[in-house]
Formats: structure tokens, C-alpha cells, sequence
């Protein structure tokens, strides 16, 4: 891999990257106002993630990633217009 | 009863008052213990349930949890056990369960090894007994596996009646002989739980490719329904490799089900089919 490519990244890593380009790439499909929802919903999401889970704890970025690309094939839908979040305080471990 | 014993045992303890003393001081000990569980003496019949827990909101490694139950005061299955849990000891555990009479097939899981419904598997006598979700699935929480996949296949192999030509009458129903009925005994029983597909060593190896016991075994009902008109069409659809002959005879499928069907037998029904359709 040449500098040009950037960091060489983990199966993993790449699988989380899909994940998020197949996100945005859904978003195109809505309408320009759900678009933008839709994308500052999802950065949110992948940004805590990215900040919030230890990235040796594969079982549990495995499961995020299944459940992820559960939702964007809900999101792929046409009948689905928008996305929203709700936070929910969890309790500390 | 254990009053009137220890009063005849006081009766016969008549000579120095030390003895006495002590006589009367363990009635009292046994009074006491009588008023704190009345019926403690024969109702003590404790199984410990080693159960596993994961919660994708706490994220640390998976591991088993361990609950101490009172088989006398607890019915008889390991569903029971497990609502009895729930209710009393650990509301956090969590777990798929609906009919409680193994007719919706939620509350597929592992118990001691083997994959069975929780509300049609016994509570053994041992002392120990272990439920694991069941194996090979993607976990979400506790006992709850992901079927997606499962689901998927049986979409794929299209079970509903399809048919060429409309029914001789309009608006009636087709009609099918008692023989031709007969033949799709043994099939219409599966209730979908997915206790064949886990257990089967090929399906854990090849999930994604290989249908899967309970996905051939309705592709066999549909191939083997005598109003169904595209019974070649449905067996070209899963002569192929990895579909259909990833079933090696195996019959840990047949071992699981818990509705004491076969489905090695329905597959090897269809692979049968299929040689007779090639030439």
C-alpha cells in the first residue's frame, strides 16, 4: 500500500466503513431535508461509536455491524422516509 | 409429627435436669426452624440452572449465570423454570417464549447440549443443567438469537401454492384426494423453530449457502403437494451444490426435532426426485 491510499485498514475496519458509505448512499435516495437528518443521525451514531467502544471488543462491533446493516436495509426501502434518534440514559455498568 | 417425637424423646429423658436442659433447648431450635419454613423438611429439592448471558447494552465477554431453583415449588419444564426466574429472581433475563405447549416454536433453545423447545423438555433430576441459545445463531441478548438468515432461506424455497391454470371452478377451493393429503404427513407439523437447522453440523459450517433442514423439509412440502403445478420449476430451483447436497445424512436434524419429525428423510426425498428428474 503507497502513502496515496492512506492507512492500511482491518477487515473490520473496512466492513465499518461500507457500513457507513452504504448509509450515506441510502440517504441520497430520500429527499434533500430527510437527507440531512438522516446523515447528522448516522455520523452521530458511527462518531460515538468510534469514540465510545474499545476497538479490540469484536463481538460486540460484530454485533453493531449486524444490526447496522439491518437497519440499512430497512432505511433502503422506499416506503422508509426518514430516520430520528431518541437518547435513552443508559445506567454505568 | 417431628413435635410429637421429640416430645417422647423428652419423656424418656427422666434423670438429671442438665439433660433435660439440653433436650428442651433443641425443641426450641426446631420450633423456631418450623416457623421459618414450614414445609423446609421435604420440599428442598434445589437445581442449580447455569445460564447464558450477554447484553449488547453492557458489553463485556458472554458468560454463564448461575440460578438456584426449588423444583418443588416450579413446574415441570424448563420453560417453567425459566418464567419462574424471570418473575422472581433476575427480570433482566431474557428469553423467547409464547404458547408454552410447543405449537409456535419461540423458545428454541439449548438445554444440556441438546436443541429442544423449553416448553417441551422435562427438567432432568441432576443436580445441574445448562441452557445456551441455540448454537451457531448471531446472539442478540441472552437467549435471543437472530433468524434473519433462517427466515430468508424458507422465503427463498416460495411456500405458497403456485399454480398455472385456475381452479376448475371459479372461486372454488382445489380439491385433493385423502392419498395425495396423506402424503404431505410428517411435513406440516414443523412449526419453523429451528432446532434441526442448528443442530446440523453442515448447516453450521455453510449457513449462508446451504438451505437447511427446515427450509428442504418445506421445499418437500410444496414439491410434494399434488395441487402445487410448479413442482419441476421448485426442484430446479435447489438442484445445486451447496443448496440442496450439503445434507450429508447427518440426521441430527431428526435427532432434534421436536415435533418427532424427519427431515433427513423429506431431503432425501427431494435428492431422489431430483435423479429421477435429470434422465
Amino acid at each position: 500500500m503507497g502513502a496515496s491510499s492512506g492507512p492500511r485498514l482491518s477487515g473490520m475496519q473496512r466492513q465499518v466503513l461500507s457500513l457507513y458509505r452504504g448509509f450515506l448512499r441510502a440517504a441520497h435516495s430520500k429527499s434533500i431535508e430527510d437527507r440531512r437528518k438522516i446523515e447528522s443521525v448516522v455520523s452521530a451514531e458511527f462518531r460515538h461509536n468510534a469514540k465510545h467502544v474499545d476497538r479490540k471488543n469484536f463481538l460486540y462491533i460484530e454485533y453493531l455491524l449486524r444490526r447496522g446493516k439491518k437497519q440499512l436495509d430497512q432505511l433502503k426501502s422506499p416506503d422508509i422516509i426518514g430516520l430520528s434518534s431518541l437518547d435513552v440514559k443508559h445506567p454505568k455498568p | 409429627m417431628a413435635t410429637g417425637m421429640f416430645r417422647k424423646a423428652i419423656s424418656r429423658v427422666s434423670t438429671t435436669p442438665a439433660s433435660r436442659l439440653v433436650w428442651l433447648r433443641s425443641l426450641s431450635t426446631e420450633v423456631e426452624a418450623q416457623k421459618v419454613e414450614p414445609k423446609a423438611r421435604d420440599s428442598s429439592n434445589l437445581k442449580t440452572f447455569s445460564i447464558y448471558r450477554w447484553n449488547p447494552d453492557q458489553p463485556t465477554k458472554p458468560q454463564l449465570q448461575e440460578y438456584k431453583i426449588n423444583l418443588k415449588e416450579c413446574g415441570p419444564m424448563v420453560l417453567d423454570a425459566l418464567i419462574k426466574i424471570k418473575n422472581e429472581m433476575d427480570p433482566t433475563l431474557t428469553f423467547r417464549r409464547s404458547c408454552r405447549e410447543g405449537i409456535c416454536g419461540s423458545c428454541a433453545m439449548n438445554i444440556d447440549g441438546c436443541n429442544g423447545l423449553a416448553c417441551l423438555t422435562k427438567i432432568e433430576s441432576g443436580t445441574d443443567t445448562t441452557i445456551t441459545p441455540l448454537p451457531h445463531m448471531f446472539v442478540i441478548k441472552d437467549l435471543v438469537v437472530d433468524m434473519t438468515n433462517f427466515y430468508n432461506q424458507y422465503k427463498s424455497i416460495e411456500p405458497w401454492l403456485k399454480r398455472k391454470n385456475p381452479p376448475s371452478v371459479p372461486g372454488k377451493e382445489i380439491l385433493q384426494s385423502k392419498e395425495d393429503r396423506a402424503k404431505l404427513d410428517g411435513m406440516y407439523e414443523c412449526i419453523l423453530c429451528a432446532c434441526c437447522s442448528t443442530s446440523c453440523p453442515s448447516y453450521w459450517w455453510n449457513p449462508e449457502s446451504y438451505l437447511g433442514p427446515a427450509a428442504l423439509l418445506h421445499a418437500n412440502r410444496w414439491i410434494s403437494d399434488s395441487r402445487d403445478e410448479y413442482t419441476s420449476e421448485r426442484l430446479e430451483a435447489i438442484n445445486d451444490e451447496f443448496k440442496l447436497y450439503r445434507c450429508h445424512t447427518i440426521l441430527n436434524c431428526a435427532r432434534a426435532c421436536p415435533k418427532g419429525l424427519n427431515p433427513g428423510k423429506q431431503i432425501t426425498h427431494i435428492k431422489q426426485l431430483e435423479l429421477s428428474n435429470s434422465f
